[in-house]
């Protein structure tokens, strides 16, 4: 499994076989993102994750984010279910759907500009360890 | 002037746009595309002048006399009968009622591609630096943005931006400085008015956040009053505000980029409690006082072994009790559900883009660097290496190193044989 690390942002390409599930979650989650080009915003120093040029559109999947259809084989996901599916854990905070048109570059005040290649991501912040849960990384 | 007469443009294939240049006020045509006309500007006295937005409405008309736009017409065509026109005339005077500040636009162009071969492109009247009125204006040569200049009405200058300079300044009316900002600022060409922004707010406040002026990783920012005399201060360091930002008698401290208490901003390395910095929430502040306590200072004030080391990276791990007091009121929220519990483990991990090094805690059962940098994008590291599956059949929380049974010794290889299938994660780029 590949990953683009930026910063304490993850990004995952969704691989082959679970294109159609990210596709459901992706279209049964509602509201796409009002700017989806800012993956991710500094809690205190302001300092945004943006995606630069290309064509992005994503949306958000909550900690209790709705079940989506699935596939005929699959049967209903849920954003915990497709995440174990990808071999990620439990993830605290927000996940990003992030289909990537066209190659954009992924830019932070602080961090060298990552470009990031067309295709479908799952993106989300890194996790910490917390004696009773983890917890997301923020800066 | 009878090449300017009406259809010239539509006739050659071009598209134009005509304007009145600043200060002459001549009636000036400027062709953006085509073949033989493009970029070129030529000044027209009297003739007609029809704008042709490749056939797109409205489609204006300007008659012109001696160099004066006289009268203009917008011509559109509705769409349930596009033979029809329709005709609005208005004379040019009354175009030109607009309130004293109004903005003017000569002609904004998008691309560089578009920009004129020479002169002014774009011309603000009106905008104000503090309470300093004056001119904002764009210019390009060789069809190329070359500076941005803003003009007090009193003809003093404020500022000329240039996109190679290593240095940006803002003068007062009077002549004298005003602010300077020791970097590049980034283009703004496009958005003129940002950069205008900027200065206005960064004149206001600099002790807010109006302070990412260029792209450039190290930069100071600084303001003087009306004698000449610097009353503020700030610093950028790799892309943070850093260290005390001041305006008159305004100030904020800044470390690694956050704003933090004076007292904190202070404190010297011995004052500040390894123990305490480590349960920090955020990992920004954490490394930021981690920064200031050092590594080394760290190792010898709490008792941490490293366990693992990668380059710059490593693997903390400390005894819990001996990090966190016994009447620790954090102590009773942790849950010991195994004897490894009762450890603490810290990744040291370096910033590829920055060189900072991230204070990250990661379970204590991880035996590696990698392992922790796995764990920490979200891999459970322990459900897909062989030795963690090991350890969990053969040392379970609630004993020491145990037998397995044969049925159970045949359950843990099937285990290692379906992680050994897993895809494991490989980090393509890491910025």
């Amino acid at each position: 499994m590949k990953a683009y690390r930026h910063g304490e942002m993850v990004l995952i390409p969704v691989p082959e076989n679970l294109q159609s599930q990210w596709q459901d979650l992706y279209e049964q989650a509602g509201q796409k993102m009002k700017s989806p080009r800012v993956i991710a915003e500094g809690e205190i120093t302001g300092h945004k994750h943006e995606l630069v040029g290309g064509q992005v559109d994503a949306t958000t999947l909550n900690e209790d984010s709705t079940m989506a259809k699935g596939t005929k084989t699959s049967g209903y996901v849920s954003r915990r279910s497709f995440l174990r599916t990808l071999g990620i854990g439990a993830i605290a905070g927000p996940v990003v759907l992030l289909k990537v048109a066209k190659a954009a570059t992924l830019r932070h005040p602080e961090h060298n500009a990552l470009p990031i290649p067309a295709g479908r991501y799952v993106a989300f912040a890194q996790r910490e360890y917390d004696e009773t849960m983890a917890r997301r990384v923020v800066d | 002037m009878r090449l300017w007469q009406e259809g010239w443009l539509t006739d050659y294939g071009a598209e134009g746009e005509a304007f009145l240049s600043g200060k002459a006020n001549i009636m000036e045509l400027l062709t953006l595309k085509g073949g033989w006309g493009r970029n070129r500007r030529f000044e027209i006295k009297d003739g007609h002048v029809r704008i042709n937005r490749n056939g797109q409405d409205p489609e204006t008309s300007l008659t012109i006399k001696n160099g004066q736009i006289v009268e203009i017409q917008d011509i559109e065509h509705p769409a349930q009968n596009r033979s029809a026109r329709i005709v609005t005339t208005k004379a040019w005077n009354e175009s030109k009622r607009m309130k004293t500040d109004a903005v003017r636009t000569i002609q904004r162009y998008d691309t560089y591609s578009n920009l004129p071969s020479e002169g002014a492109f774009y011309e603000v009247t009106g905008l104000r630096i503090g309470k300093h009125k004056g001119t904002l204006r764009q210019i390009a040569k060789r069809a190329r943005f070359v500076r941005e200049e803003f003009l007090y009405d009193n003809g003093q200058q404020a500022y000329v931006w240039t996109p190679y300079r290593k240095g940006f300044r803002v003068y007062r009316p009077n002549g004298k400085p005003w602010m300077r900002v020791t970097a590049k600022v980034r283009r703004p060409w496009k958005r003129t008015q940002n950069l205008l922004q900027k200065v206005q707010a960064t004149l206001g406040n600099i002790a807010g956040d109006e302070y990412r002026w260029s792209d450039e990783p190290n930069y100071e920012i600084r303001l003087y009053d009306e004698q000449g005399r610097q009353y503020g201060y700030g610093k950028i360091e790799n892309h943070q505000r850093v260290g005390l930002w001041r305006q008159g008698k305004a100030k904020r401290y800044f470390m690694m980029g956050i704003a933090v208490s004076r007292e904190l901003y202070y404190a010297g390395p011995g004052d500040l409690d390894p123990g305490e910095v480590l349960k920090t929430g955020n990992t920004q502040l954490r490394a930021a006082l981690m920064k200031k306590i050092g590594p080394e200072r760290l190792l010898k004030k709490l008792p941490f072994v490293a366990c693992d080391a990668d380059g710059d990276n490593q693997l903390l791990k400390a005894d819990m009790k001996s990090i966190f007091m016994q009447d620790d009121q954090s102590m009773e929220q942790i849950r010991v559900s195994n004897r490894l519990d009762e450890q603490i483990a810290i990744a040291v991990l370096k910033c590829p883009s920055t060189g900072q090094l991230y204070y990250l805690r990661v379970p204590p059962r991880l035996k590696k660097v990698e392992h922790a940098r796995q764990w920490l994008c979200g891999i459970d590291i322990e459900g897909v290496e062989e030795e963690y599956i090991r350890d969990r059949w053969m040392m379970p929380a609630d004993a020491g190193r145990r037998e397995l049974s044969p049925s159970e010794q045949e359950a843990m290889k099937n285990e290692i044989a379906r992680a050994k299938q897993q895809e494991k994660l490989e980090f393509v780029t890491e910025a």
